[in-house]
């Protein structure tokens, strides 16, 4: 037996969409096998195929183990041996970390929960996976880093012989992706396939074994990891070259229009940290997941309650009560959490974009849905947004597409200001590219922006100017004659003592 | 903390509505406890010391049975305080709890529940508490401790309703009924009384199934308007004026149907004035309780009943003589 | 090529799915017409269309609360306590404004508690609003003393008596709420934005958008509208009770729900609460010309809401 799963001639017709047009895939025993693709190649389908939530249209077949594999719901593919590890986790927060473990396929002793047993063995696995947290905490008390490890673990224990990993490492820390890796490995050796499907280069020439490509629905070609580079890995996705990753357009750099000073936060997730930005310029704000970065922002933009701290706009000091408090003074703030604070995904691409400068869409004082459509046509073109109509729910669009939705809506407002925090996270090459070059043409524009990552080279490819910080203080800020990976981690690990 | 503050605020908003709620209640009870006030110096001279407690009183034919045994209460020197199960028979059973160990020395009251109470009464008996079932009667009441039984009675009730819309039809017509909840007992015996009387007139039709309309006036109206425009009805027999109210107002000002109710109260009677409906058969809430008292007051004073059943009258009201009751 | 077909197909189908609570709507209505003819007299039409306005306009009431995310559990016990106001101001010769303006102001007024509870004081807006049901349905007891109130002047009570044109008064009311509500949904910068805050509370506020205010404004449209019932109501019944509209809430809510309106919030058409309002007052209407027992009503009703629903969720779920 040569492959543990093979999935030939899978096609998805959704209505208006044929979302998966003839492709196949691979996988052999003890692999790990990268999907890649921009989004919208169809990746995430061919997946909800395999775990049951989509049934494939007619014609095509899946063999797992060389039989015939029709799964009806993600719990049959479960049980069948496929488990998957979810872009968006769906931790029950207010449940302990052994029942998130075990929810769905409890221990049952007399037809009753076996708790202790639960517990034992949420232990063990926890302590192998080298996390330490009580299998008694509750989800809502671990950093997004923990529910995904936690998720992680749950996958392990169901002793599947293929693990599907959509984009596991988009929110964890470095050293948890140290972690992680281990497991991988030590499940490639016990013989477990791995389906890994991420956007970070790097990750996936050092972990994976072959590749996959997919595009526009439509199946590349696969090959082994040694015979690839990157430049023929971009090129097999976005079918055409890519030469310069990290496109850096000259702006120039005026006065300070934005500081924010000694700002602290009233739970202390932020102990006073100034910043400021110049017209034209991009600066950076670096460090590792939970440094405060987000936090920082947030803070600023009226989210969460300040204790202390100044905000000064264009040389006008703000009181922010609200978020309102600061629009006004022309400050957007693209967060990180599209889903939970950027878009009304029950909403359409039109209302999405109406949401903040909804007063640029008025006729006669009333809300004019032509000129909704219109500025929502601008922004579709000019943000290359992948959809049918300004009319389509937002929560039908791929991840990249609708963080640049979240960017149209604030660029309708004609900020001059821009704090963009992870703008591409789980996004794909060309969109990432697409938001890089709209970043230089916004600092060209004389706009300034602040930019959060967690990817070095990417902040040292874009900004001007790079703060990084460290557990809720800025431990440090170098200009860009000084970027160096070693400095930024340096500064990103450095502990307060 | 503003949210804090303000969720304490409004916490506090609200149970000044509730209070204010709870006050309807309480209202007829002060008014009494003034006379009680006033009747104590009375009530230590010979005076009774009596506890009504009543189904709800959130209707005219509850507030009138509560003015009534006011006035009656008055009349006779009695300590009277008032209270509201409010529909709740385990409330009632606390309440009668309460009054025994208050020292009262007799307790009216009309069951929420005909087969809950039966087992509080007798207790509240056996500790030499005078018990009266008024308006309607508990299971089998003389085997639960219970002296007498001031009641109406809904199946006569029944019965004068529609004897009168028999005679107005001549015995002939086609008919429609409008009950109470479905399930509701009093409703059930006044539907009683209406089979009765229909069994001697084969000539009158039922032409619809009775529509439950909940006692409610609008869904009344909303109903009959409904049936008038698909069948000719000659007469509407409600089982109370509400629901009359409400048929007369989708029928019109003297439409010549014959439309009728139960209870006699203040919209019914207007409505009978201008013409929406016919007329009504008075069920006395007010004279039951003030019987009631009475019958406590002998009972308290050793003397015995010559009956132990009091039934108060129907009278039948319409445009001739509405102004006598109103 | 093959994209467009498929967009065309879509269309199709999208517009059946879309549009099928409609479908529904005639099926039935059609099929009342061939049990009993009479259902379709003009007489029967009129009396559909007055026993609908009331409920419609607090359907449209509901719908605003319920697009901006919350619940409004209080408004039957509001139409009790605005007619008995109206009641009692509407008594001898009392210009009529009056009661109007009376039964309005206290419905702005248990809007506005129930507006503030919920998003200043976050409370849910299910606990919030079976407070208020309750203390408001005292303060109904409470003024009227527990008894109906009658007297009204004839010229109150020829309100809802009255009709312009055949069309009875009652719902030229609700034609101009359903016109104003529609208006101020689709075309303001307001109706966007109770749309936004329904949709993702957190982006609207991230957004700028008072998400207080906005929330707070909804359940005051919807006492608003409860405050107009009462004043209605009571004009039709030519009485003031403090017991009427027990659970209207719920028929409003079902006619949003039933119309397409999305419990969780950010979704929802006013012509689909139209017609939704006119599904529940024909199956009623027709129930009950039909001469179908009471008991035999309430399984009907319930079954054909939960189906309608049901065929319009799963005609939907198909899309994706």
């Amino acid at each position: 037996m040569e492959y543990i799963l093979e999935m030939k001639n899978i096609s998805k017709t959704f209505p208006g969409v044929k979302a998966l047009d003839n492709v196949q895939l691979q996988v052999k025993p003890g692999e790990v096998h990268a999907l890649m693709g921009e989004n919208g190649a169809g990746k995430s389908t061919l997946m909800k195929i395999l775990m049951g939530i989509y049934t494939k249209d007619e014609g095509g077949e899946i063999l797992f183990d060389g039989k015939p594999y029709n799964p009806s719901n993600p719990k049959e593919a479960m049980d069948i041996g496929v488990a998957m590890i979810h872009q968006e986790l769906n931790p029950i927060l207010d449940m302990p970390v052994y029942e998130n473990i075990f929810v769905g396929r409890e221990i049952r002793r007399n037809g009753l929960v076996d708790k202790k047993a639960e517990i034992e063995e949420s232990k063990r696995l926890i302590a192998e996976c080298g996390l330490h947290v009580s299998p008694m905490e509750l989800l809502r008390n671990l950093t997004v880093a923990q529910c995904q490890l936690i998720e992680i673990i749950k996958a392990i224990s169901v002793n599947a012989k293929v693990i599907i990993m959509d984009e596991p490492t988009a929110a964890i820390t470095d050293r948890e992706v140290e972690l992680l890796f281990g497991h991988i490995r030590r499940l490639r050796e016990q013989g477990v396939a791995i389906i890994y499907i991420s956007h970070r280069m790097d990750e996936i020439f050092n972990i994976c074994d072959r590749i996959s490509v997919y595009r526009d629905g439509t199946y590349i070609g696969t090959g082994e990891t040694k015979d690839l580079d990157e430049p023929q890995l971009i090129k097999m996705m976005v079918g055409r070259e890519i030469t310069d990753v990290f496109p850096k357009a000259e702006a120039e750099i005026g006065e300070v229009v934005f500081e924010a000073n000694h700002i602290v936060r009233a739970d202390n997730k932020v102990k006073d940290v100034s910043i400021s930005v110049r017209k034209g310029e991009i600066l950076g704000i670096g460090g590792l997941v939970g440094a405060g970065r987000s936090e920082l922002v947030e803070g600023i933009f009226g989210m969460h309650k300040l204790s202390q701290g100044e905000i000064i706009v264009k040389g006008k000091k703000v009181h922010v009560r609200s978020p309102r408090d600061i629009i006004k003074e022309g400050v957007a703030l693209v967060t990180e959490d599209r889903k939970f604070t950027g878009l009304n995904l029950r909403g359409t691409v039109n209302d999405n974009i109406a949401m903040v400068a909804i007063n640029k869409l008025l006729e006669n004082g009333l809300y004019s849905k032509k000129k909704a459509l219109a500025a929502s046509k601008e922004y579709i073109e000019k943000l290359k947004i992948k959809t049918p109509s300004g009319d389509q729910i937002v929560g039908n669009l791929s991840g990249g597409n609708q963080q640049k939705v979240v960017i149209g809506k604030w660029l309708l407002n004609d900020p001059d200001i821009i704090i963009l925090d992870e703008p591409t996270r789980g996004i794909d090459v060309g969109a990432k590219r697409d938001i890089y070059l709209l970043i230089g043409e916004l600092v060209q524009q004389g706009k300034a922006v602040i930019m959060i990552s967690s990817e070095i080279p990417e902040l040292m490819g874009v900004c001007d100017r790079i703060a990084v910080m460290s557990e809720g203080v800025l431990s440090g800020e170098l200009p860009r004659s000084e970027f160096s990976q070693e400095k930024i981690m340096t500064l990103a690990s450095k502990i307060e003592v | 903390m503003k949210k804090k503050v303000m969720a304490i605020l409004m916490a506090g908003i609200l149970s000044a509505g509730l209070l204010a709620g709870c006050g309807s209640s309480s209202s007829s009870t002060s008014g009494s406890s003034d006379n009680a006030a006033a009747a104590s110096t009375g009530a230590a001279a010979g005076g009774y010391k009596i506890a009504l407690i009543q189904q709800h009183q959130t209707n005219a034919f509850q507030i009138g049975v509560s003015e009534a045994a006011e006035a009656k209460a008055k009349e006779l020197g009695v300590d009277l305080t008032i209270l509201s199960a409010d529909q709740d028979a385990q409330k009632q059973i606390s309440q009668i709890e309460q009054c025994v160990s208050e020292g009262y020395q007799a307790i009216l009251f009309e069951p929420v529940d005909p087969d809950g109470l039966g087992d509080a009464a007798q207790a509240a008996a056996d500790q030499g508490v005078v018990m009266i079932n008024v308006i309607s009667a508990c299971t089998d009441w003389e085997n639960h401790g219970i002296s007498a039984l001031s009641c109406g009675d809904n199946v006569t009730a029944g019965e004068t309703e529609m004897q009168h819309v028999a005679d107005l039809l001549g015995g002939k017509g086609k008919i429609a009924i409008l009950t109470g909840p479905s399930g509701d007992a009093g409703g059930l015996q006044r539907l009683e009384g209406y089979e009765n009387i229909l069994k001697n007139y084969p000539d009158i039709e039922q032409v619809v199934e009775p529509a439950d309309c909940q006692w409610d006036t609008a869904a009344a109206q909303g109903t009959v308007e409904s049936w008038l425009s698909a069948y000719d009805l000659d007469a509407i027999v409600c089982e109370n004026d509400g629901m009359a109210v409400g048929a007369g107002n989708a029928a019109g000002a003297d439409s010549g149907i014959i439309i009728t109710g139960v209870d006699g109260t203040p919209d019914g009677f207007e409505a009978i004035k201008d013409g929406r409906i016919t007329g009504t058969v008075s069920q006395d809430g007010g004279a039951m309780a003030a019987n009631g008292i009475e019958a406590a007051c002998k009972l308290i004073d050793g003397e015995t009943l010559e009956n132990n059943t009091i039934i108060t009258t129907n009278i039948w009201i319409d445009k001739e003589n509405v102004a006598d009751y109103e | 090529m093959k994209q467009d077909e498929l967009k065309k197909g879509k269309d199709a189908k999208a517009l059946l799915s879309e549009y099928f609570i409609f479908v529904i709507f005639i099926v039935i209505v059609i099929g009342l017409t061939i049990l009993k003819p009479s259902f379709i007299t003009p007489k029967n039409l009129v009396n559909i269309l007055k026993q609908a306005s009331i409920n419609g306009i607090l359907a449209f009431g509901m719908m605003f609360v319920i697009i901006s995310g919350g619940f409004d559990m209080s408004v039957g016990s509001t139409v009790a306590f605005s007619g008995i106001l109206a009641a009692l101001l509407g008594q001898g010769n009392n210009p009529l404004v009056l009661a109007l303006v009376a039964a309005l102001l206290a419905g702005l007024g248990v809007g506005i508690v129930n507006g503030v509870g919920v998003a200043v004081g976050d409370l849910p807006p299910f606990i919030m609003t079976l407070g208020t049901m309750t203390a408001v349905r005292g303060l109904a007891l409470l003024v009227s003393n527990g008894k109906p109130v009658i007297g009204m002047s004839e010229q109150y009570k020829a309100i809802a008596a009255s009709s312009i044109a055949g069309i009875p008064m009652l719902a030229v009311f609700l034609v101009i709420v359903i016109l104003i509500c529609s208006f101020v949904l689709a075309k303001t910068v307001y109706g966007r934005r109770v749309y936004a805050c329904g949709g993702n509370l957190q982006a609207a506020r991230v957004a700028g958008i008072n998400t207080t205010a906005i929330r707070i404004s909804t359940f005051a449209i919807a006492g608003l509208l409860a405050g107009l019932s009462g004043f209605l109501m009571t004009s039709r019944v030519t009485i003031g009770q403090p017991t009427a509209a027990e659970s209207y809430e719920m028929d409003a809510i079902t006619a949003c729900v039933v119309g397409g309106v999305s419990m969780t919030g950010g979704v929802g058409k006013p012509w689909g609460v139209v017609v939704g309002t006119l599904l529940i007052t024909v199956i009623a209407n027709g129930l009950d010309i039909l001469g179908v027992s009471s008991h035999w009503q309430k399984i009907v009703k319930g079954l054909i809401i939960v189906l309608a629903v049901l065929i319009d969720v799963k005609g939907k779920s198909k899309k994706d």
